[in-house]
């Protein structure tokens, strides 16, 4: 009894030693990351021309989260980790620091890097790792290494791999409509699809493979699927009216789209093992736009059912459906973040239209962009950046900007009218 | 035999009990210990040359006594050690509140001064990583030496996410000394020695 009262009160007298005093800190300052990419030493016959740590310190610097020191600010070029003297790098008010060296690999035009992160405040190496590439295009090999470091830093998946697909209006060629695929940084724009009939709605599958679109090239909708590599493609089976608006669930398994075959357009289901379509809403009213919650569970959609668009969520297992939005008379074209917690919309507000972010919980908006005519929104795999269509002096561009709405950016595509951004999933792994 | 037994006994509790005490098992000291008491004022009272001459020249007393037969030397002498008595009191009490009345009021408002210095020196060096989200918590022990520099850094309880936890590390390795410290002995070793950092983003 008296061992364990006493240990009892030793308990109890520890664990006050331990609580003691506490300060809580809610906030740190808004400054970026200042990290130096020390330029990478080529051990090559033919080094090329383009300079990798350029390309991967304005991968970096895309959203506003990192400022990268250019190696003419450098008092120094360390070639391995005994040249680093920690202070030099403070002096600067540098927080990491990138070596790294090429190397020729075992097939010819095959390159491989060897970089190394380190952490100059508490000066450790953080992470050393290796990137394989080809010296015919050394930026999918940046954005590899930017998506690792990125990732070692942030505790977020990068996302310099990835790529957006869009449609592209071209007047003055034959055929008008092209569906486009490009990096980020506007580069590697390649042309996936074209069409003198109108192509729309493009929307990569979760495994970032192919591209669900509708394309009127048989005179009517009609919603086609396109293996991107293979440049395969297949198409759903019509339906008499508008086919349009796919969205791939989770799975791949289903997509979502809006058929009108029962006189009004409405949200339908897509079963590509079976090839079957399930109707999910049935109302006199225009439902459209769907996108799949990320757990495949719910889907979001645009209805006019309340007399102006406005934002919907069903639940597919048992079709309740609830309405999200209730401020202003124009909600429309939601999607959610990657987290599931909220989606981002097309809000009107004194007759202009902005990007706007919601949370599904507390229901709380926050209006995003200042420009005035902006659709398509479409957030990046890691949920941290928003990319949509706007104009600028009447001329379609593509614009993002950052989630918490602080870093706003153009993206640099092809001339003439760009819309329907959308953007692809993680391509690449960034876990190692 | 029985006798050798006893005898042998006997002598072994004594020697026990001698090496006992001579190690101290029976803390004889700390019955005596100046350190457990709370230490009493001593009032000394040093008695006038004259109250000593006053001995070996009684006459003259006798005279001053028979001058003034009311006020006599001794009940002067008591009444300045009660004036003394009075004194050392208030200024016992004043020191007591001193050392520990006003410090306790003000501690508070002290520990909340020093906390915000604290924070501040924090709040500028921590950089947020992207994947920061309300809701994540990291906490940190530290343990300052009283010039305000961190001896010991430790994560005691993690947030989950690696590049949070570091980011909150980086800030303190960048502090790595809180200026403007300059508070009491008490109150730092009380206080500010060891304590938690709590990293609670808000956005």
């Amino acid at each position: 009894m008296i061992y364990r009262i006493s240990a009892l009160l030793l308990l109890i007298f520890s664990s006050l030693l331990t609580s003691g005093l506490r300060i809580e800190i809610t906030e740190g300052i808004k400054d970026p990351i200042r990290i130096a990419i020390v330029p990478i030493v080529w051990n090559l016959e033919n080094p090329p021309r383009e300079y990798l740590h350029e390309i991967i310190s304005s991968d970096l610097e895309s959203f506003g989260e990192f400022e990268s020191l250019s190696p003419k600010e450098m008092l120094s070029l360390p070639k391995t980790d005994k040249e680093i003297f920690y202070r030099d790098w403070k002096l600067l008010d540098v927080d990491y620091l990138v070596l790294g060296s090429a190397l020729q690999g075992e097939v010819a035009g095959e390159v491989v890097v060897n970089f190394s992160l380190f952490n100059v405040t508490r000066e450790r190496l953080m992470k050393r790792s290796i990137s394989t590439g080809t010296t015919f295009y050394l930026n999918a090999l940046a954005h590899v290494i930017s998506d690792r470091i990125y990732n070692e830093i942030n505790g977020l998946p990068g996302i310099f791999s990835t790529k957006i697909s869009y449609i592209n209006k071209n007047n003055s060629s034959d055929e008008k409509y092209f569906l486009r695929v490009a990096d980020i940084d506007g580069r590697n724009d390649s042309n996936i699809f074209s069409s003198t009939e109108p192509l729309m709605s493009p929307d990569w599958s979760s495994d970032g493979r192919r591209l669900a679109y509708v394309s009127f090239e048989e005179g009517t909708s009609r919603i086609f699927i396109q293996e991107i590599y293979t440049g395969k493609r297949k198409s759903l089976k019509r339906e008499k009216g508008i086919n349009s608006s796919p969205n791939w669930s989770p799975s791949d398994r289903y997509l979502a789209a809006v058929l009108s075959k029962g006189g009004n357009p409405d949200i339908y289901r897509y079963d590509l093992e079976k090839d079957t379509w399930k109707q999910l809403t049935k109302h006199f009213g225009i439902d459209t736009e769907p996108d799949w919650s990320p757990d495949g569970k719910k889907i979001i959609f645009t209805s006019n059912r309340s007399g102006t668009p406005q934002i919907y969520e069903i639940t597919i297992s048992n079709g309740k459906i609830r309405r999200k939005t209730f401020e202003g008379t124009y909600n429309a074209r939601a999607r959610y973040t990657p987290d599931g917690r909220s989606f981002v919309f097309v809000h009107r507000r004194d007759e202009l239209f902005h990007i706007a972010v919601q949370s599904l919980r507390t229901a709380k908006l926050q209006i995003l962009t200042d420009t005035r005519l902006d659709e398509s929104p479409t957030i990046s795999p890691n949920g941290k950046v928003i990319i949509y269509a706007t104009k600028e002096k009447e001329k379609d561009i593509l614009a993002g900007i950052s989630i918490d709405g602080q870093t706003r950016f153009i993206l640099p595509t092809n001339s003439g009218g760009v819309r329907e951004p959308n953007w692809s999933p993680l391509l690449v792994s960034t876990s190692n | 035999m029985q006798n050798y037994l006893s005898g042998f006994f006997v002598s072994f509790i004594l020697h026990l009990g001698l090496v006992l005490s001579f190690a101290n098992f029976f803390q004889i000291d700390n019955l005596y210990s100046l350190n457990k008491v709370e230490p009493m004022p001593a009032y000394l009272v040093f008695e006038k040359p004259q109250v000593i001459t006053k001995k070996k020249n009684i006459k003259k007393v006798k005279e001053l006594i028979q001058e003034e037969p009311i006020i006599s030397p001794t009940v002067l002498e008591t009444a300045n050690a009660k004036a003394e008595i009075e004194t050392v009191k208030v200024e016992k009490d004043l020191l007591l509140k001193q050392i520990l009345g006003e410090e306790i009021k003000s501690s508070a408002e002290e520990i909340s001064y020093y906390s915000n210095l604290i924070r501040d020196q924090v709040i500028i060096n921590w950089k947020q990583p992207s994947s920061a989200k309300k809701g994540m918590s990291a906490e940190i022990l530290i343990t300052l030496v009283p010039t305000g520099e961190i001896v010991q850094v430790k994560l005691t309880k993690t947030s989950g996410n690696q590049a949070f936890d570091s980011s909150t590390l980086n800030a303190i390795q960048k502090v790595s000394k809180f200026e403007g410290l300059d508070m009491s002995r008490r109150l730092f070793d009380n206080n500010f020695r060891k304590f938690t950092l709590v990293f609670n983003p808000e956005n």
